[in-house]
């Protein structure tokens, strides 16, 4: 299955993946500052309320779901490679299987790591051009890399709501 | 003999209508068997279901002896396969392609891509993307794909499609010779029947899904006729010569003007000069051998042809 994950990430077009992923890293870290100086600023009154906009900042991977799925699954149907891996001595089972782990890898993975970057971003700015009331105590640290997982999870278990509306060949 | 691929009932529908229908198919080891059949026909399908591509709706296919299902797909390591036309991952190159599909197929031999691409004679394009090949060299690639793993099966729909002619011989000598060295068994479609008939041993006639016939090239040249045909400026006189001179029998007037002489006692020569010597003047004069075309024909259209 590891194989078989893998060999779903030499199929991608990799440069528009990364490239893409860049994108969204480097706007998601800068929303939470963006959000609090020009939207919402209640937000700002504590790390605790930043720590809770983030989460749904974070959702923003949501998109990148999207457009994995489109990738490999509907590009694949579209190109009719996937008629290929069917020739496969691979059961159509293994091979579905291998791209939805593959794509809940991806994405919690990248969720996991922007969740580091923003808070890091987010932090710093702040130390510099303060923007969210008081420092960070040692339970809002806590909270936060504490929830780290379970957040980025929910984001990738909501970045397959659109596969249930495909419909399978 | 031992039978590579053997079908019993198979059969694939839709829900409105029925594509490939109860075919029976027994193909032996070492056999070139082609395909033919109208577009539509059901070729296709029959042989995306036999590389398990397609599922059937009913029915059994047997690879190697063993039956084929989800379970067994690891048959499909024995098989090789162009079905439609080649499909790649346009954005990787070739030799990414190539070793995309032996990865799927846990062969490690980078010797055996050189070797296939050599044996199709595509060279210097391995860091080529495919999106910038043209369709003769996908088809050529498609072929190397097939080949890499020394399948014992290959199945090929359409193989010289969009291949030059010096692509279709080439393609015609790799599979006979692939045939004869290392006793591959082919399964292979064609609408160029004059190419299908240099390659294969038996044919199977498709027509409406159903598998209509089942002959072998030896029994087509054995029912092949031969005839004279002859257009001349006065028909009639021709006839009244043909059976008075040389008791001529066994002719055929077609098309109001032509006349087809199927007893080939006399040559075109003896023929032309009897003619001239009573003044007639001959537009035209042929000798025609039915072909496998001619054969199909009759298959399809129950020998209804315009003539």
């Amino acid at each position: 299955m590891v194989k078989l994950i893998w060999l779903e990430w030499k199929k991608l077009k990799r440069q528009t993946v990364i490239s893409e992923i860049i994108i969204y890293m480097l706007i998601i870290m800068i929303m939470p500052v963006f959000f609090i100086n020009a939207v919402m600023p209640a937000f700002g009154e504590s790390y605790a309320s930043a720590i809770e906009l983030n989460f749904y900042i974070q959702m923003g991977f949501v998109l990148f779901g999207g457009s994995l799925i489109n990738q490999v699954f509907i590009e694949e149907y579209k190109n009719k490679t996937m008629a290929l891996s069917f020739g496969y001595p691979i059961s159509r089972k293994k091979l579905y299987l291998a791209k939805i782990l593959f794509i809940a890898l991806c994405i919690f993975v990248v969720t996991v790591i922007s969740y580091i970057f923003t808070g890091i971003v987010t932090y710093t700015i702040d130390q510099f051009f303060p923007f969210i009331n008081g420092q960070p105590t040692s339970s809002d640290i806590l909270t936060y890399f504490g929830s780290i997982f379970l957040n980025s999870l929910i984001v990738t278990l909501i970045s397959f709501v659109p596969l249930f509306f495909l419909e399978f060949g | 003999m031992e039978l590579i691929v053997k079908t019993s009932g198979l059969t694939k529908h839709t829900r409105r209508k029925a594509i490939v229908s109860n075919i029976n198919l027994q193909i032996r080891k070492g056999e070139i068997y082609g395909l033919l059949g109208q577009n539509g026909a059901g070729k296709t399908t029959l042989m995306k279901l036999l590389t398990g591509i397609t599922k059937p709706s009913s029915g059994e296919i047997e690879l190697f002896g063993k039956r084929l299902t989800d379970h067994s797909k690891s048959l499909l390591k024995r098989v090789g396969s162009i079905i439609e036309y080649p499909i790649f991952f346009e954005h990787l190159t070739a030799m990414e392609n190539l070793k995309l599909h032996c990865e799927y197929l846990g062969y490690y031999d980078e010797k055996g891509i050189k070797q296939a691409l050599d044996l199709v004679q595509l060279k210097g394009i391995e860091d080529k993307v495919v999106k910038e090949f043209s369709l003769g060299m996908k088809q050529r690639l498609g072929i190397a794909r097939a080949v890499i793993t020394k399948p014992e099966l290959i199945i090929f729909d359409e193989p010289t499609n969009g291949l030059d002619p010096i692509g279709i011989k080439d393609t015609r000598d790799l599979i006979l010779m692939l045939n004869k060295e290392y006793g591959i068994t082919f399964i292979l479609s064609s609408h160029i029947l004059a190419e299908m008939e240099q390659v294969v041993d038996r044919i199977g006639v498709i027509n409406n899904g159903r598998l209509i016939n089942e002959v072998t090239l030896e029994d087509i040249r054995k029912e092949r006729t031969e005839y004279i045909e002859i257009v001349t400026t006065d028909v009639q006189k021709t006839l009244y010569i043909l059976e008075s001179e040389l008791q001529l029998t066994n002719m055929k007037m077609i098309q109001g003007n032509r006349i087809r002489i199927y007893d080939l006692t006399y040559s075109q020569t003896d023929i032309s000069k009897l003619l001239i010597l009573h003044d007639i003047g001959i537009e035209e004069i042929q000798k025609h051998t039915s072909s496998l075309e001619d054969y199909f024909y009759t298959q399809i259209n129950g020998g209804n042809r315009i003539g």
